[in-house]
């Protein structure tokens, strides 16, 4: 996925689509961080001419929270604000600027509350309770052997604390939706996630049946997990069903970076040690996260996080503990990479560090503490298929020696990461997809999956073109659309392009039959002599179809795949992990502290590979991101207010601030069952520890705090030199 | 409310009353100013573009846009540390909006510590200052000396492109007989610039075999500030100077 998507040939925006008759919303917010309500006066904003509806919680007749899985997240607020950017009321007016004016009239007395201001004060005694279960909103917890007595036999120990702050999607298109009235329901036009989940949701907002409320995903703008949960769907399709017109609302800038979800930050202790020989022993891990003013897929990010505390390495003795908290710093989510990026970039420097001091090579000291590739997983979970770390470790090309010219100080560094792909503990893993041929004799693949510039349309054809045999030119994809597609889970979790693999496998044997028997009838010869080609099916010897698709319209296949269920430890969340190595190289500027980086190449174990330009372009979005989470993207939330309300004051990479992007895919392992590994995230999960490595080898500089400041190097290089 | 200027006597004629001018309006959206008052539209007035080389000055209309600059042939000759340094200022955008005028006005462009050190002058209806000097006033061009003297300027942004800057350096050097004849420093980019009259000073009349850098390190930093932005500046400008006298 990259953030560079170009529009393709009659690509639009969804805030581009303004149907007849539509209407334009706007939303009035909070600006305080946390207060309790004691009025809010709608009066003004009617009165305005060209304002056709304004609506506050008190108009809510359906569910007033959402969340899909704990329900905290008020649709609009009617007693308390938890963050700046709640909601508090939504106009409808015939143009954007009156709806925005109208917005601004709503009149809103709030009575401050303190802020809770960070998860280590959301936790202390006293502190005041954002939600009626606490301030705690998950805590993990796991142990393997005994800790202590490893830590005594260790030689080496390195014991730190790391943090990282928020960060933000910074998708080229905010949060929108367009929602329309017609067939006696409504219609929203959004990108997401999760088409059926959130027709689900809105429906219970809307107080409407299921079948009254269609989601079509809008193929645009980019997501990064950022668009997972609902966002400007429920005011949208709200204010349409209020007064019965098209309804489009798209957040400002300002109001995605204060109300929009961002990567949760985290504060990670780590103890960790080795025997002299590089043996590692013991690994000890507090986590403490913050997931803002509403839980959202937090619990899962904590718990993702849990998981890859020990990363692809055998540790004797583990205790992992670790606590998320509601605050009022905005709102964590789901961001490419999840929970494991913060862990990992932590662990990663623990490893580097443990390395030089038992005067063994960072790959070799890696490659003598890996798991065993039919061990069980992190937790002991027993997994679906193994991760092949090693092999990935092992690809990785020789580690060049810094070199020092003139101002420049240029080094290359490694990591070495897992990443769970889709769910396990009861899913949502299960997955439809309907396989057919329509009138015209398009070959038609409908998914639930949602296109969001990441390729999922050029993935589901292609797997529907290796696996039935047919050309692309023969192949429609449908996506995310609930009248037209099935319920194939979320798009999320790296599970897309695997997901497409086994729907389209799982398929296959009943569409072959189907479609082999139906050209037997028509040309009469035996099914055993015939195959599906280009075109249609082909006869044994033919240099043409024999039967064309368009006369076998009207065959259609329903297939849904099992879900991956494997027995699974205390707190695994995944069955199914990917491995991915990185060499990163940098040049780190000793008169100013400034970092570029020259070259990521990445070295993923994939499976069977759809497109070497998918892995590829994933790979590089993903080194742009993690390299953006690592250098670049500040946003601090102080007394719940961010730093930066804008891109003008929160720096995401330029193209020019991208190095060279290489990429070896291990794709040749034992074939089981899974098809192709999810490239999604994995990249930015090894980029951003690489990055960290390239620098320390460089300079020795320990990375504390994420994104890195160029004055603390500086403070680091001046101290050493 | 915006009002079209005939001409540069128009135009200040209209700014008399308190109206600000207002020439490729990037600042606006940086600085998120929605002017109260009265916006007074320069960008129809031609006489105030253009370059043009005239004996040992080159002039530069203050409604020249930045991508204009970086892509003159006269620039790239006579001024080469700007053609080196335009590619880092803003982006290709902005550039082709914003102006050598307005970089200037709104005082904390990255254009000014070079002006500053190539001793560049400021012309205007009722203007002629040095550019360090410049405080408020229609400015009409932009007139550079066009000396043999050693020049250079370098942009630390937070990243490689389309960046606010950490701060822009430059420096103009003049040697004689082997010696520091002359020489001009000076900070900016992102507050208003600084030109570091004591170090120039005490390396007036060095030979550069002879300088102790660090001493001079500390002297700019002691001028500059002591925190990361001015230890940068300090580091980067001593490095240059160094390498460019060696």
């Amino acid at each position: 996925m990259t953030r560079h998507h170009a529009a393709g040939a009659g690509f639009r925006f969804l805030s581009d689509l303004a149907p007849a008759g539509c209407l334009y919303a706007a939303v009035t917010r909070s600006a305080v961080p946390h207060a309790r309500i004691v009025s809010v006066d709608t009066r003004a904003a009617l009165a305005l001419p060209g304002v056709v509806a304004v609506l506050t919680a008190q108009d809510l007749c359906g569910k007033r929270r959402f969340g899909m899985r704990v329900e905290d997240q008020p649709v609009l607020c009617g007693d308390t604000v938890r963050t700046v950017g709640d909601p508090l009321a939504v106009v409808a007016a015939v143009d954007a600027s009156t709806a925005r004016q109208a917005a601004s009239l709503v009149s809103v007395e709030l009575e401050p509350l303190a802020v809770v201001a960070s998860a280590e004060k959301a936790l202390r005694e006293g502190a005041p309770s954002l939600h009626p279960s606490g301030n705690l909103l998950h805590a993990t917890h796991f142990e393997r052997g005994d800790l202590e007595a490893a830590f005594v036999q260790c030689v080496h120990v390195i014991e730190d604390e790391y943090t990282t702050l928020h960060q933000a999607p910074a998708f080229m298109e905010t949060e929108s939706a367009l929602a329309v009235p017609e067939n006696g329901g409504i219609t929203i036009h959004a990108p997401g996630h999760w088409a059926e989940m959130e027709r689900q949701e809105i429906a219970a907002i809307l107080a409407l049946p299921p079948d009254k409320v269609r989601v079509v995903g809008s193929p645009a703008g980019g997501s990064f997990g950022g668009k997972d949960q609902l966002h400007a769907q429920p005011l949208a399709a709200l204010l349409a069903q209020a007064t019965g017109r098209p309804v489009r609302l798209r957040w400002s800038r300002e109001e995605s970076f204060a109300y929009g979800v961002k990567r949760h930050p985290f504060r990670i202790r780590m103890r960790t040690g080795c025997d002299g020989q590089g043996r590692l022993l013991a690994h000890e891990v507090d986590l403490l996260a913050d997931s803002g003013a509403y839980a959202q897929h937090g619990p899962e990010v904590l718990d993702t996080a849990h998981e890859n505390v020990q990363g692809p390495y055998d540790f004797a003795a583990v205790r992992a503990t670790g606590r998320l908290a509601y605050t009022n710093n905005g709102i964590s989510g789901a961001m490419r990479g999840f929970g494991a990026l913060q862990v990992q970039s932590a662990l990663e420097q623990q490893i580097e560090r443990l390395a030089k001091l038992a005067g063994l090579d960072p790959k070799d000291f890696r490659a003598r503490n890996l798991r065993a590739d039919d061990a069980a997983g992190q937790l002991g979970q027993t997994l679906a298929a193994p991760a092949y770390a090693g092999r990935a470790l092992a690809a990785l090309p020789p580690v060049p020696a810094p070199q020092r010219e003139g101002r420049f100080l240029q080094a290359s560094g490694i990591a070495l990461v897992e990443k769970g792909e889709g769910f396990a503990r009861g899913g949502p893993n299960h997955a439809s997809i309907w396989l057919g041929i329509a009138d015209g004799g398009r070959v038609l693949v409908q998914l639930g999956l949602s296109e969001l510039g990441q390729g999922m349309a050029q993935a589901a054809a292609l797997c529907a073109e290796q696996l039935l045999g047919c050309s692309r030119n023969d192949i429609d994809v449908v996506l995310a659309d609930t009248a037209t597609t099935p319920d194939s889970g979320p798009i999320a979790a790296s599970r897309g392009a695997g997901i497409c693999w086994r729907t389209v496998k799982a398929a296959r044997p009943a569409f072959t039959t189907a479609v082999l028997d139906a050209a037997a009838a028509l040309c009469g010869e035996n099914p055993d002599r015939l195959r599906i080609g280009p075109g249609g099916v082909w006869t044994q010897g033919a240099n043409e179809a024999t039967v064309p698709f368009h006369a076998l319209a009207g065959i259609d296949i329903v297939m849904e795949t099992p879900s991956i269920e494997t027995a699974t430890g205390s707190g695994a969340v995944h069955a199914i992990f990917a491995a991915c190595a990185a060499m990163a190289t940098v040049r780190v500027d000793r008169l100013t502290g400034r970092i570029a980086v020259k070259h990521v190449h990445f070295v993923p174990v994939t499976g069977p590979v759809l497109s070497q330009a998918g892995v590829q372009a994933q790979m590089e979005g993903g080194a742009a991101l993690g390299l953006g989470f690592t250098l670049l993207e500040r946003l601090e939330a102080a007394a719940g207010r961010f730093s930066a309300s804008n891109l003008d004051g929160y720096l995401i990479p330029t193209i020019a601030d991208m190095g060279r992007v290489t990429v070896t895919a291990v794709s040749d392992i034992p074939e089981d069952g899974l098809g192709p590994r999810g490239v999604g995230e994995i990249s930015v999960n090894a980029a951003a520890p690489a990055i960290i490595s390239a620098i320390h080898a460089a300079t020795g500089f320990v990375a504390r705090q994420l994104p890195i400041d160029p004055a603390q190097l500086l403070d680091h290089l001046e101290a050493n030199t | 409310m915006m009002v079209r200027a005939a001409d540069q006597l128009d135009a200040v004629r209209l700014a008399a009353n308190g109206a600000v001018f207002g020439a490729g309006l990037t600042a606006m959206p940086v600085t998120n100013a929605a002017p109260e008052s009265l916006l007074v539209d320069l960008s129809t007035i031609s006489a105030l573009r253009g370059i043009s080389v005239e004996g040992d000055t080159i002039k530069i209309g203050a409604l020249t846009t930045l991508e204009t600059l970086r892509q003159d042939t006269a620039v790239a000759l006579h001024l080469p540390e700007l053609a080196h340094l335009l590619p880092y200022v803003a982006s290709a955008q902005v550039r082709n909006r914003g102006t050598i005028g307005g970089n200037i006005a709104w005082r904390k462009g990255d254009l000014i510590p070079l002006l500053v050190a190539r001793g560049a002058r400021l012309r205007g209806p009722d203007l002629d200052v040095a550019v360090e000097s410049y405080e408020s006033g229609l400015i009409g061009e932009v007139l550079i000396p066009i000396t043999s003297e050693i020049g250079f300027a370098e942009k630390i942004g937070h990243r490689a492109a389309f960046s606010p800057p950490l701060v822009t350096v430059a420096a103009t050097v003049g040697m004689a007989q082997g010696k520091i004849e002359k020489c001009r420093l000076a900070i900016g980019g992102g507050e208003p610039a600084l030109r570091l009259a004591r170090t120039e000073a005490s390396l007036a009349g060095c030979n550069p075999v002879s300088i102790d850098w660090r001493e001079v390190r500390e002297r700019i930093i002691e001028e500059a500030g002591h925190g990361h932005r001015g230890r940068v500046a300090a580091g980067v400008l001593v490095h240059l100077l160094a390498e460019k006298l060696s």
